[in-house]
């Protein structure tokens, strides 16, 4: 039985995703851990309309019954959990920043918000892109030092101690990557007003 | 109407270690503090940490969800700035 | 690798010699310093079996290659032994300047072995050290000797025992810099036992940092997370730490009179804004730190001094039904200059005052009797009448007047403020922490009560497990680096990854960082599951686990530890008796212990 306050915290912040466009209809994943289970959305949910059967309880470490109705994505998430001190996943698709992944290695932000809580956001990239050891071995080295890393063309994964914070990750990452897009079309001189910024793609 | 009691650094902002506050939920008695007291504000702020801590008659209220509970005058509201020790 | 004090300095009082040796750099690597390094050094040193007040103990003091960077808090050091209270492995870590100037000298650890004859000092100036005679020290208390010795600011400091630790009080701290403490779980009787008065040292050694733009990117950073946090820039500075005790009262947490209640009805009185308008004469700071949480109060009886703390201030306070801040801040003064643990003399005199309120002890104390602290504690340092028996610490006490349950201790070690039934989280961290009941190894108060990072339930049981892992692991890594915790109020884990990296050259990931943290987690467990620890111990007084509490918001509720511990033992990797299993060690690199 999954605490309903946990299944509250799971639909708002997929109705949240949903509706800030970090999602399609069926996309996406959220998943937290608690103490060696992990839960996560039921295979073929829609976390913008998440009902209390959509969500999964499942090992961490061994399959159980919970695994044949898990996401495809459980995988990633275990291996996450396994190699991280991560509590709580998020994984999107934020548009632009998807959009700036395909040309770059980690994307810098340029605004206040993003550069005070994230400096540098990573880019990892991986042939099959879904499912795969390969893949789910690199996106979680990758977090063992950052809370928020790109999967190139693919979408983001965050980490952090609560929903919530894995959640502020991605959608600060969206944020800046907007604010990024709007900057180049507007295409004027940028006036440095951080100090000591050369330091970001080095964090 | 409620009584709201103050703590650490709001006594210094309101003036005050406790006030009645009109209001029939939490929302509007925090909605009429702050119209009072702008500072109030500034714990709201700040990418949505370090919030003011809120209990209601010993019980911690979670933001996000229980701002509309009706509170009375036989309610104790204690409001505390973001503090912490160990 | 930089950073680190290569050099291990080790001294036996029993033959007089004085040896240096390098550091092992795997060993260094893995475990970093403060509380791991002095963990894996126990674990070679003391094995199971050896009396910690005998002279097979031994104590080592460390640092970590942040100490003394002037990195934001980089003034912490740690002391590691076998506690004399918990038959644990113990370590404990203290502020001021003690610690920035042990890295001075060029060691990154002092061992000091054996028993001496007479009592004696050592000194360490740079990196020549000579052990001197204590004949003139030897009975004086935490600030004459401190005085006497030369403490000098940032230049010359001095460590040292009170009465307390000379006559072996199981509850005795060390003391540094006049009024800081290396407080919980007895190491001043170690000392004592030692016929070790005081260990001074001198020093001017720089230390080496292997990125510094990188080095500096961090502090600048750091800096600006400090000054936005309102906790590390408002509430700590203008407040102290005893902040805390309206709202932990509030809401139903503040454990009163031995724990037969979780609210008193005099926490306004003893809080940190009524210290502001009455006692407090300004705020004060270790080393190299911004946050300025320290307390300097003044009374007619005791002039300008340090603190109280929370902890100290409900020791006092509301665990004794006493409502009186001047007593309790004479009280506090009397535990530095007696050297005593605050937290641990606190509890004890109140289950003294509840033995003897059930008549199972002849003492005038009662819960409220502001008037009997002083002279309890001087009986307690001196061993005088009942003081004899609290000295051990309420376990020994209450179990000495035929009533074990009434100490509110784990394995030992007396509990902190938080009243678990109150909050679950807590009840799991303080049955789990390896030296008995402790706080500091993973505090929940943050999820459980102020909503850092976010408010979760305090009553809900499934799930707890995962937050008082992650937070003992972290804590156990910032104990590791040595830095203040109050930092990670602000600036989180990942910078303090980045600043190990930048000064050490060694790339730390921030998963690599806490993986050291629960390395030396796994390390403690092991030492406590070889000196004969089980999941027995694993547990709580039996008041909060089957008597209700009695009233308040929390009224009711016991702690569910069953099924928390349970969970608990399957996230951390450990067998169903809490045993640490091959795999686990193997991924921590801890096989071969």
């Amino acid at each position: 039985m999954i605490d309903e306050r946990i299944y509250e915290m799971f639909r708002e912040i997929g109705r949240d995703l949903y509706g800030q466009n970090m999602i399609s209809s069926h996309g996406g994943n959220l998943s937290i851990r608690l103490g060696d289970k992990v839960i996560i959305k039921r295979r073929g949910a829609m976390l913008g309309a998440l009902k209390p059967h959509d969500l999964i309880e499942t090992r961490i470490d061994k399959n159980d019954s919970g695994v044949a109705l898990a996401s495809t994505e459980l995988l990633v998430h275990r291996t996450i959990y396994k190699q991280t001190p991560a509590l709580a996943v998020c994984h999107c698709h934020p548009r632009t920043a998807i959009a700036f992944s395909l040309s770059r290695d980690e994307i810098v932000p340029i605004d206040n918000e993003a550069s005070y809580l994230l400096k540098k956001i990573p880019i990892v990239t991986e042939e099959f892109a879904s499912g795969t050891p390969q893949m789910a071995n690199k996106v979680a080295s990758a977090l063992q030092n950052y809370k928020i890393i790109m999967l190139r063309g693919h979408g983001s994964f965050s980490i952090g101690q609560t929903l919530d914070d894995a959640y502020f990750w991605s959608s600060t990452l969206e944020e800046a990557c907007q604010i990024m897009l709007a900057a180049k079309l507007i295409n004027e001189p940028f006036i440095e007003y951080r100090k000591m910024s050369e330091a970001y793609n080095k964090f | 109407m409620p009584v709201v009691m103050f703590y650490a650094t709001l006594r210094q902002l309101t003036g005050e270690k406790k006030k009645i506050v009109p209001g029939a939920n939490l929302r509007e008695i925090l909605a009429t503090l702050e119209q009072e007291f702008p500072g109030l504000q500034a714990f709201h702020g700040e990418a949505g940490r370090f919030r003011t801590t809120i209990v209601v008659n010993g019980t911690i209220i979670n933001p996000e969800i229980a701002m509309d509970i009706p509170v009375s005058e036989a309610d104790r509201i204690d409001i505390f700035p973001p503090i912490a020790g160990g | 690798m930089t950073g680190w004090n290569e050099k291990i300095l080790d001294i036996d009082l029993t033959s007089g010699s004085i040896k240096t040796y390098p550091l092992d750099m795997n060993m260094a690597r893995l475990f970093v310093g403060g509380r791991g390094l002095g963990g894996r050094l126990l674990w070679d040193l003391v094995g199971p079996g050896v009396d910690p007040l005998s002279p097979d103990n031994v104590l080592i003091f460390t640092n970590g290659p942040l100490t003394g960077t002037a990195y934001q808090t980089s003034n912490r050091f740690s002391v590691s032994t076998k506690s004399p209270l918990s038959g644990t492995i113990l370590d404990a870590n203290s502020g001021g300047f003690w610690g920035m100037q042990l890295k001075r000298t060029g060691y990154a650890a002092l061992i000091v072995r054996g028993r001496s004859e007479k009592p004696v000092y050592i000194e360490i100036k740079g990196e020549q050290a000579s052990i001197q005679n204590a004949a003139e020290t030897w009975g004086l208390r935490v600030s004459e000797v401190t005085n006497k010795l030369g403490q000098d600011k940032n230049r010359r400091n001095v460590l040292c025992i009170g009465p307390a630790g000379e006559k072996l009080s199981r509850i005795a701290a060390i003391m540094n810099d006049g009024q800081r403490a290396l407080g919980r779980g007895g190491s001043g009787a170690v000392m004592g036992s030692k016929n070790l008065k005081a260990i001074v040292v001198e020093g001017n050694q720089k230390t080496e940092i292997s990125d510094p733009e990188r080095y500096k990117f961090m502090v600048y950073e750091t800096r600006k997370l400090l000054a936005a946090s309102p906790l590390t820039s408002q509430a700590l500075p203008e407040f102290g730490t005893a902040v805390m005790m309206n709202l932990v009262n509030n809401v139903g947490a503040l454990a009163t009179r031995n724990h037969q209640h979780n609210m008193f009805e005099g926490a306004e009185a003893i809080s940190g804004e009524t210290l502001s308008e009455t006692y407090l004469v300004k705020n004060d700071a270790c080393w190299a730190c911004p946050i300025h949480c320290t307390r300097i109060s003044k009374t007619g009886k005791t002039g300008e001094v340090e603190g109280p703390e929370f902890q100290t201030a409900w020791a006092f306070g509301a665990q004794c039904g006493i409502a009186d801040l001047e007593a309790i801040i004479e009280a506090n003064y009397l535990c530095n200059d007696l050297g005593f643990d605050t937290i641990s003399a606190g509890s004890t005199v109140a289950c003294a005052m509840e033995l003897s309120e059930k008549g199972l002890v002849d003492s005038d104390l009662r819960f409220g009797r502001a008037d009997l602290l002083s002279s309890t504690l001087e009986d307690m340092a001196y061993r005088r009448g009942l003081g004899v028996d609290m000295a051990e610490g309420s376990w020994r006490l209450a179990k000495q007047y035929g009533a074990p349950e009434l100490s509110m201790s784990v394995k030992g070690l007396e509990m902190p403020a938080y009243d678990p039934r109150g909050m679950q989280g807590q009840g799991l961290l303080l049955a789990t922490s390896n030296r008995g009941a402790c706080h500091m190894r993973g505090n929940m108060l943050g999820l459980e009560v102020l909503g850092l990072p976010k408010l979760i339930d305090r009553f809900q049981i499934q799930g707890k497990s995962s937050y008082v892992i992650l937070n003992q692991n972290s804590n156990a890594a910032i104990d590791s680096l040595v830095l203040c915790k109050f930092t990670s109020m602000g600036v989180a884990d990942e910078y303090f990854a980045r600043t190990l990296s930048a000064v050490t050259g060694i790339q730390y990931a921030t998963g690599d960082m806490i993986k050291m943290g629960e390395r030396v987690w796994n390390l403690e467990r092991l030492y406590n599951l070889r000196a004969g620890f089980t999941s027995k111990d694993d547990t709580l007084p039996s008041r909060l686990l089957n008597e209700p509490a009695p009233d308040g918001p929390t009224k009711g509720w016991v702690v569910h530890l069953e099924p928390m511990l349970k969970e608990y033992y399957r996230a951390r990797g450990w067998d169903a008796n809490g045993v640490p299993t091959p795999q686990k060690l193997a991924e921590l690199e801890l096989k071969e212990l």
